[in-house]
């Protein structure tokens, strides 16, 4: 479910065409070394307060499940090694998961029913969200399954059905599937008793061990006892140093094709110091953001290999239905986008990283993603009229309604690529006769985008191939504040968009989706509800040494087949 | 002395309080704590951000929270951070880190930025004392990160790669065998004559050690060996002693000798000790030295040398110790290079992780990962150091005692140690302890360009974050630090300059 729940700024991975298949190396595989900026923080990622990219990389390798995202196209891998599942019915929905048979955590203890009842509980938000969870969109509508101790079957049965129900099993990351019997010993409990009160829905029962498991596997300072920390893939961590290093080593319970290199150390190293470490030897593989300057270093650097890719991460410009000038007329977004160089901004920031980067046609969709054609041909009337700079056709609109002048507020983040992209576009379209205050302020997340003081915001969304992740992002808001507005930050409202989000929500046909999300692409830009900007590029570098090191643009990034890393 | 003491504690406390204050306001007012929260979705952000609130009393004024805060502190607890962290633990390493990172770092500056203000005073308007001051300058005005990223690219990764197939280029050996020629030049005191040969002499040598290491290949595999060790131990005696007392006399030479020969005869003894030694045993080891060595500078300076003697066999001793501890570092270092894959000096951390080795292997991985931040701190405040010696030298030289002393006859070693450095040193001493409270406070750029996390980054997260509890754990530290560090400043006076008197 929320494997691609969309989540404000940027993080991610890259792609590429290399390899699509990896072969596994066997014997002593070595120690392979990744640096990342943000330090890993908590075991249990699957908390709304403990979910980052940094402890989902980690935990990756950790904690795993029946699917993940991976691949050179970032998309969805079936784990067969966890388990198998597939759709037994489409009315109602109806999904069969299946644990192997073999499945244990580390310390030996089975995969089984508790893990599963633990997971669903915590996933739907039951029990009034007693167990703390990143969203509870998908699971929500399921009936909670039910199983015997020692099962390792069950069934997910929609209420509704469901298009995202392929990512909406227990996966990796921050939808993982959690050791209940850890759980059940923290909060006082036998398994029995443990497993009796999820079944009953025993809140009362449960404080203490939802308290653990909301809070008692953040790491401070060290690790926690090694027994609280089981592992259910191919690595175990087993060393942590703060703020310094997190160190996995093969987990020799693991059922399945053991992990190839024979230690995964996850170092912290703040992004402009990682490739001077990489070149030094110091770490093996780095992801960081990539600038201008970034790439240079890297392209410049003799002994490492390197990959410049786009990620799902997206730029897009935001226009305001709530108040202001755009908020109800059409044709004065329409000279806005009219006025945007869309081109330029893609020549002059994005190509010196990502050479062969293209102008972004739609939103919700990457390049790389099936359903791209289909939105592209879906919205080409539109793009056909709007998707070219032309500052005279958005003089003549302005003209046209009398609203040369019209004073705009136009509001980013702070930092180098957004004030550059905000001069571009500034200049632009005062030339087209707009007035523009072009505002970029580190706190712009915190104040200016919730309170809508603005009339056109400039950020990014992060996506991944599912469509549940975006639907709230045009959908009418209930109240248009800053908590009740939720992702939809413009407060766009339209009926039509409405029918078409709830109907692709609902529908589980691969082909129907990608069609209904056609249609979305067709709609917002007719009614121009964003303007689309670029893909963010990534860039990944690496020692030659390490093999099997495959780029992907999803959220997981670079270390989603860090199980097949090794180091010759 | 007491009354002074008392007197100084009572108003640094008030100072104190009354800073704790400013800072608690500023540390609230610095940013929106709950900014991370707000951008949650949904039920996640209203529990997230109940639980901030109810972590950091948001909910009350600011007067109120820094009394508790206060009430806290008092028992010994610093609080907790935002997200709950035990804030005492969090400073304990922080504190731990910064004291590895500055320690070194700070001894090194004030001893090398010492004797080179000194020299540099000494040949005052030389070419020397024109090169230094010019290079202490560029230091002192270059950029931390940029410091950082030339010492990254030069020491590291370019030194790591010439480690690979370490020979020396003619080119370099000249240059070196050049610079180090005109230094010893311009150290000499003399006519033409001499400056040139002590030029030709110094210069030839250094290019033959030079030629010679570099065809041994010597960096593959570094060690000084038994001669190079008693060679290095007789000189240290020699050296000491003159520094001490002059070679006018025999006896504190010859306990500075014996204790330099019992140095090397130990170091063969002892050799099964030292293959894999704790830090404990280096220790004790160190103390047994100095003891030893005092006991031969008693006995053999006899009740008429004794004064001169013990300081001068003492030194000897250490001196002789950390040339066999080098040399068994020395020794390790192929080990310890083949085991990082031949790159032992590192751009980022505090270590190797998951590093084992020998308690010498484990120490050269300390050393390659304190080397770039350490010069990078220690060239930035040599500057400070070297101008402030050298002023305050120059001042003293024209002092009339001075002149007086010259006059009786007092050879330039007995006016220079005696009457010039002791007196010319004071001022510095103000220098150094106010220097020790403010390196306390971290290196923040430092620590963020070499990957450390340390006081600065205690202090950068909680701005970051506006979350008041780090910020005060470090104002605790550096404050108190800094009014500690005046005080013991003021006694020190007292003890070096005996004009002042405290009370």
């Amino acid at each position: 479910m929320l494997g691609g729940v969309l989540v404000l700024s940027a993080c991610g991975g890259d792609d590429d065409d290399d390899g699509g298949e990896e072969n596994q190396s066997g014997g002593t595989g070595g120690t392979v070394t990744y640096g990342m900026a943000q330090p890993f923080q908590a075991y249990n990622n699957t908390t709304a307060s403990a979910n980052t990219v940094a402890n989902g990389q980690v935990t990756q390798q950790v904690t795993s499940g029946f699917w993940t995202f991976g691949n050179e196209d970032g998309q969805l891998i079936e784990n067969t090694e966890f388990g198998t599942y597939e759709r037994t019915s489409e009315d109602p929905l109806t999904v069969d998961y299946t644990i192997n048979e073999e499945a244990v955590w580390s310390d030996g203890e089975s995969i089984d029913c508790d893990d599963i009842l633990l997971w669903w509980t915590a996933q739907s938000g039951a029990l009034d969200g007693l167990f703390s969870a990143v969203g509870t969109q998908g699971v929500e509508d399921t009936t909670k399954p039910e199983c015997e101790p020692g099962d390792k079957a069950f069934q997910l049965v929609y209420d509704t059905p469901f298009a995202d129900w392929i990512y909406n099993g227990p996966g990796h990351g921050n939808n993982t599937m959690l050791p209940a019997h850890v759980v059940a010993e923290q909060g006082g409990l036998s398994s029995e008793e443990f497993l009796a009160a999820l079944r009953d829905d025993d809140a009362e029962a449960l404080q203490e061990a939802a308290a653990f498991f909301n809070e008692g596997w953040s790491i401070d300072g060290a690790l926690p006892d090694p027994a609280l920390i089981p592992s259910s893939g191919p690595y175990v961590i087993t060393g942590y140093e703060a703020e310094q290093s997190v160190t996995l080593t093969r987990n020799e319970n693991y059922w399945g094709e053991p992990g190839a290199a024979d230690t995964i150390v996850f170092r912290t190293i703040a992004e402009e110091e990682q490739v001077a470490a990489l070149q030094n030897g110091e770490v093996d593989i780095i992801e960081p953001q990539p600038t201008v300057d970034l790439a240079n270093q890297i392209t410049g650097a003799s002994n490492i290999e390197s990959q410049v890719a786009e990620e799902y991460t997206y730029e897009h410009l935001d226009f305001n239905f709530n108040e202001g000038p755009f908020s109800d007329s059409l044709p004065l977004r329409q000279a806005f986008a009219l006025c945007v160089p869309r081109e330029t901004l893609v020549t002059n920031l994005i190509q010196p990283v990502v050479p062969d980067a293209t102008v972004k046609d739609v939103r919700n969709i990457a390049p790389w993603d099936p359903g791209y054609d289909i939105a592209i041909e879906a919205s080409s009337d539109s793009l056909e009229e709007l998707g070219t700079q032309d500052i005279e056709a958005a003089r003549a609109i302005l003209e046209a309604e009398d609203a040369i002048g019209t004073e705009i507020t136009f509001s980013t983040l702070d930092n180098q690529r957004r004030n550059d992209a905000g001069q571009l576009i500034t200049a632009a379209c005062e030339e087209a006769g707009f007035e523009i205050e072009f505002t970029a302020e580190l706190d712009f997340f915190d104040s200016r985008l919730p309170e809508n003081r603005w009339d056109v915001a400039m950020f990014a969304w992060s996506g991944s191939p599912s469509v549940a992740g975006w639907n709230s992002t045009y959908r009418t808001v209930g109240e248009c504040s800053p908590t009740g507005k939720g992702n939809n930050n413009g407060c766009y409202s339209s009926e039509a968009m409405d029918t078409l989000l709830d109907e692709i929500l609902v529908t589980s046909d691969l082909d129907e989706i990608n069609r209904i999300a056609g249609e979305v692409e067709a709609l917002a830009w007719e009614d121009l509800v964003t303007i689309p900007l670029y893909q963010h590029p990534g860039i990944t570098a690496w020692n030659p040494a390490v093999q099997n090191v495959l780029p992907n643009p999803s959220q997981n990034g670079i270390t989603w087949n860090a199980d097949t890393w090794s180091r010759s | 002395m007491l009354a002074f003491i008392v007197r100084r504690l009572f108003v640094s406390i008030w100072v104190f309080l009354a800073a704790s204050v400013v800072i608690f306001f500023l540390a609230v007012n610095v940013r929106d704590p709950l900014s991370e929260a707000r951008q949650l979705p949904g039920p996640a952000q209203e529990s997230a951000m109940a639980e901030i609130t109810e972590r950091m009393h948001l909910d009350e004024p600011t007067i109120v929270r820094y009394f508790l805060w206060l009430a806290d502190v008092l028992t010994g607890d610093l609080g907790v951070n935002r997200q709950g962290q035990d804030v005492n633990a969090m400073l304990e390493g922080a504190f731990t880190a910064t004291l590895q990172l500055v320690t070194g770092a700070t001894v090194l500056a004030i001893v090398v930025g010492i004797t080179i203000g000194v020299v540099s005073a000494l040949r005052q308007y030389t070419a020397l004392d024109q090169t230094v001051t010019f290079v202490a300058f560029i230091c002192f005005s270059l950029p931390v990160f940029w410091i950082g990223t030339l010492l990254k690219q030069f020491l590291a990764l370019d030194f790591n790669d010439w480690l690979a197939d370490p020979t020396i280029s003619p080119v370099f050996i000249g240059g070196i065998a050049l610079l180090t020629g005109m230094a010893c030049a311009s150290i000499i005191l003399g006519d033409r004559r001499t400056r040139l040969i002590s030029f030709a002499a110094s210069a030839a040598a250094m290019a033959t050690l030079l030629a010679v290491l570099s065809a041994t290949e010597w960096f593959t595999d570094p060690g000084l060996g038994p001669f190079v060790v008693a060679l290095s131990a007789a000189a240290g005696a020699i050296g000491f002693t003159t520094l001490v007392r002059g070679l006018e006399w025999q006896r504190p030479l010859q306990a500075a000798l014996m204790t330099a020969g019992v140095g090397v005869v130990a170091m063969f003894a002892l050799d099964p000790v030292l293959d894999d030694p704790d830090v404990l045993t280096i220790g004790g080891l160190a103390v047994l030295t100095a003891a030893v060595s005092a006991g031969i500078g008693w006995y053999w300076g006899g009740d008429l040398y004794r004064q001169a003697a013990i300081p001068s066999a003492v030194l000897t001793g250490l001196f002789t110790g950390a040339v066999i501890f080098t040399d068994r570092m020395l020794m390790n270092f192929d080990n310890y290079s083949a085991s990082v894959g031949g790159r032992p000096i590192s751009t980022v951390g505090a270590e190797t992780p998951n590093y084992e080795g020998t308690f010498w292997e484990s120490g050269l991985d300390s050393f390659g990962h304190l080397a770039l931040p350490t010069l990078a701190l220690v060239l930035l405040s040599l500057a400070s150091y070297t101008r402030y010696t050298r002023a305050s030298m120059l001042e003293v030289m024209n002092q009339d005692y001075v002149r007086t002393a010259r006059a009786k006859g007092l050879s330039e070693r007995a006016v220079v140690t005696r009457h010039v450095l002791r007196n010319g040193l004071i001022p510095i001493t103000t220098l150094v302890a106010y220097d020790i409270g403010a390196i306390l406070g971290g290196a923040v750029v430092t620590e963020q360009v070499f990957g450390w996390s340390a006081m600065g980054s205690l202090l950068f997260t909680g701005i970051e974050q506006g979350d008041p509890m780090p910020i005060m754990a470090f104002f605790l530290v550096t404050g108190g630090a800094v009014v500690v560090f005046n005080m013991l400043a003021d006694i020190a006076y007292a003890f070096v300059d005996p004009r002042i008197r405290l009370s």
